[in-house]
């Protein structure tokens, strides 16, 4: 049995990859992301000044253009821009990770008992509670959440958690009021099936599709979030490099010093740009093809 | 009639969302640590003076007893007062929204109008170089955040090639016409003060932009894709069959149910503005409700931040609805259920 069920992922893998790969761009996006990912993890041995990362001064090399020694040049503390930006992906990607993993499984396992019991008593009660949740656009409610607490990462998670769980449950939901009317769900049912067996054994993997799409294209969005609260300066608080606070100071230098808000900004649209390319691929690897 | 139920049914639907968003942040204040009437009266007020205080807003009572105080103050749209501009916050709204809600219009008009504009002149010009450029400048407008095209602008149109203004609604020689609608455009349009609307333009024009380009390529988006869907449907064959002019089938049959979807995600980006433009307020010091809101979250002002967020939820709510009603009246075979 497990042999076999071996050998069925190892197809279904292949058949993934070459449907994603079939994009060129998403390939060029998953690329991209690798290399961020590893410059990320790897920052302190690539960047020329790993110091400047943390709470460095030197006022001499101060706001410096970009020039040999100094990539992307340097901030007002005369810290390496190209350092600090490298050190700015570890919390942002962390944050994409952390609030999908926590996001996620609480969604989708509050969708799948609603829609299940759809009309019943805990349907009406999750998702008026899901709804209220979607009464603010998610960027205020982010706002409103991490205002009232401390602005440190752990705290901006939780924001950020707070205003995209809701999306989770009203799109597994959707799909589980349609797919629990299927001839399989109702078939284990008939059979006695325990309630868990039916909703993650027969219905939850009908639904990881969209999931994982939504996923891929929101871990863009919690990067963009993340940056939205620092750079109004209610996300990471400095010293931690974080890369909408170096937008934020940098936007106070403009014109003159431009590379101090540009180049993060455009490292947050990088960043974005390869989580959606990705996400396109995502979606063309599960969606079947008429061929 | 049905129409007139769907209407009646949401909005008991969106009372009760408002009634739940009213409770979350009531129960979001309380765990903030710290002591209101403290805070309200500063570090050095003697402790009798916060006794009375702590008294006057009710804090001794049971959180229910606290919260029906604070709600039945909010219905009559008594906010209490900001410890950051130590005025009643309605007043602080009533200053600031105007100057938001018309910087989100001008917007919302940019974002509709661009989106469709540019979605339609790439599926008529379906894989030429064209349809390209639109879409490779679409896919960069979603991906990056407004504040991002807000700093581009910022330094291009700001100081490279100084064309706008870049801070503020009206330059300071020029003095506000008479209040009307609180829109600066509108208002000096009432008044027929020109040079006051040219001004003015010029200031809304970059953070209206800044604002409405990711909107705007999502629409764009949207609507190609949604045309090119239908365009190969049957139905257009057939038009094209009876020999119906090209022009009509592409307005009046491919475009009309084709918007579906792009009214849809207009509906939802338009309220989404609102959230943006807290960021792009910042950039441009546009002195509207967003920038109050980020400067009392700074302060943790707990009676503003509840109003302006309160105030918000509405605007959001509602926009759902009139999205829901414009969809049902393009396409027929939607039913206003849920």
């Amino acid at each position: 049995m497990k042999s076999n069920k071996f050998t069925f992922w190892k197809e279904n893998i292949g058949r993934s990859w070459y449907k994603f790969s079939r994009n060129k761009l998403s390939v060029i996006g998953l690329a991209l992301f690798i290399l961020l990912i590893l410059a990320a993890i790897l920052a302190p041995f690539i960047t020329p000044f790993p110091k400047h990362a943390g709470n460095y001064v030197d006022l001499i090399l101060g706001s410096q253009a970009p020039d040999g020694t100094h990539l992307l040049g340097t901030d007002i503390y005369g810290r390496d821009m190209f350092s600090r930006i490298i050190f700015a992906l570890r919390p942002a990607l962390l944050m994409g990770i952390m609030v999908l993993a926590l996001v996620v499984p609480i969604g989708t396992i509050l969708g799948l008992i609603a829609g299940y019991h759809k009309g019943k008593f805990s349907d009406h009660i999750i998702m008026r509670f899901t709804d209220i949740f979607l009464g603010l656009p998610p960027l205020i409610l982010a706002l409103a959440v991490s205002s009232i607490l401390k602005p440190t990462l752990t705290n901006s998670m939780i924001a950020v958690s707070v205003a995209f769980w809701p999306w989770y449950s009203r799109l597994v939901y959707n799909m589980v009021i349609s797919i629990k009317n299927e001839h399989y769900v109702i078939s284990s049912e008939l059979l006695g099936e325990s309630k868990i067996h039916i909703l993650f054994k027969e219905i939850l993997p009908n639904c990881l599709s969209p999931i994982f799409t939504k996923m891929t294209l929101d871990f863009g969005w919690v990067i963009i979030m993340t940056a939205s609260l620092s750079f109004v300066g209610l996300g990471e608080q400095p010293p931690d490099p974080s890369l909408g606070t170096m937008v934020a100071e940098g936007a106070r230098l403009l014109p003159d010093k431009w590379w101090v808000a540009i180049y993060p900004a455009f490292t947050i649209v990088l960043m974005v740009l390869s989580l959606n390319l990705i996400g396109d691929g995502v979606r063309d690897m599960f969606t079947a093809t008429e061929e | 009639m049905r129409t007139l139920k769907f209407l009646f049914r949401r909005l008991a639907l969106s009372l009760i969302v408002l009634f739940g968003l009213s409770i979350m942040i009531f129960i979001l204040g309380r765990v903030v640590p710290g002591d209101p009437a403290r805070m309200s009266l500063g570090a050095n007020a003697p402790q009798e003076t916060v006794d009375r205080m702590r008294q006057q807003m009710h804090l001794d009572e049971p959180i229910i007893v606290q919260y029906w105080y604070w709600f039945s103050g909010i219905i009559q749209g008594d906010f209490g007062k900001s410890l950051y501009t130590k005025r009643p916050v309605i007043v602080d709204l009533t200053e600031f929204f105007p100057a938001t809600l018309e910087l989100v219009i001008f917007s919302g008009l940019l974002m509709g109008l661009g989106g469709l504009f540019l979605g339609i002149v790439s599926t008529k010009f379906n894989n030429t170089w064209v349809d390209n450029i639109i879409r490779i400048v679409s896919y960069l407008g979603v991906v990056t955040p407004s504040f991002v095209f807000a700093i581009i602008f910022l330094l291009i149109f700001g100081y490279l090639w100084p064309i706008f203004p870049t801070m503020g609604r009206l330059s300071r020689y020029l003095s506000f016409p008479p209040n009307h609608t609180g829109l600066l455009l509108i208002d000096s349009l009432i008044a027929g003060e020109w040079e006051t609307f040219w001004n003015g333009f010029s200031h809304i024009i970059l953070p209206a932009i800044a604002l409405a380009l990711g909107g705007m390529s999502q629409e764009a988006r949207i609507t190609r894709s949604s045309m090119l869907d239908n365009i190969s449907k049957d139905y257009i064959l057939s038009h094209r069959a009876y020999g119906i002019p090209e022009k009509r089938i592409f307005y009046k049959y491919l475009l009309k149910p084709s918007l579906i979807p792009t009214v849809t995600v207009f509906g939802l980006d338009f309220a989404i503005l609102f959230g943006n433009a807290f960021l792009v307020e910042m950039v441009f010091n546009w002195p509207g409700l967003s920038r109050y809101g980020i400067n009392v979250m700074l302060q943790k002002d707990l009676n503003a931040i509840s109003a302006v967020i309160i105030l918000l939820g509405a605007i959001f709510v509602i926009m759902n609805i009139v999205t829901d009603l414009v969809v049902s009246f393009l396409d027929p075979r939607i039913q206003l259920a849920d």
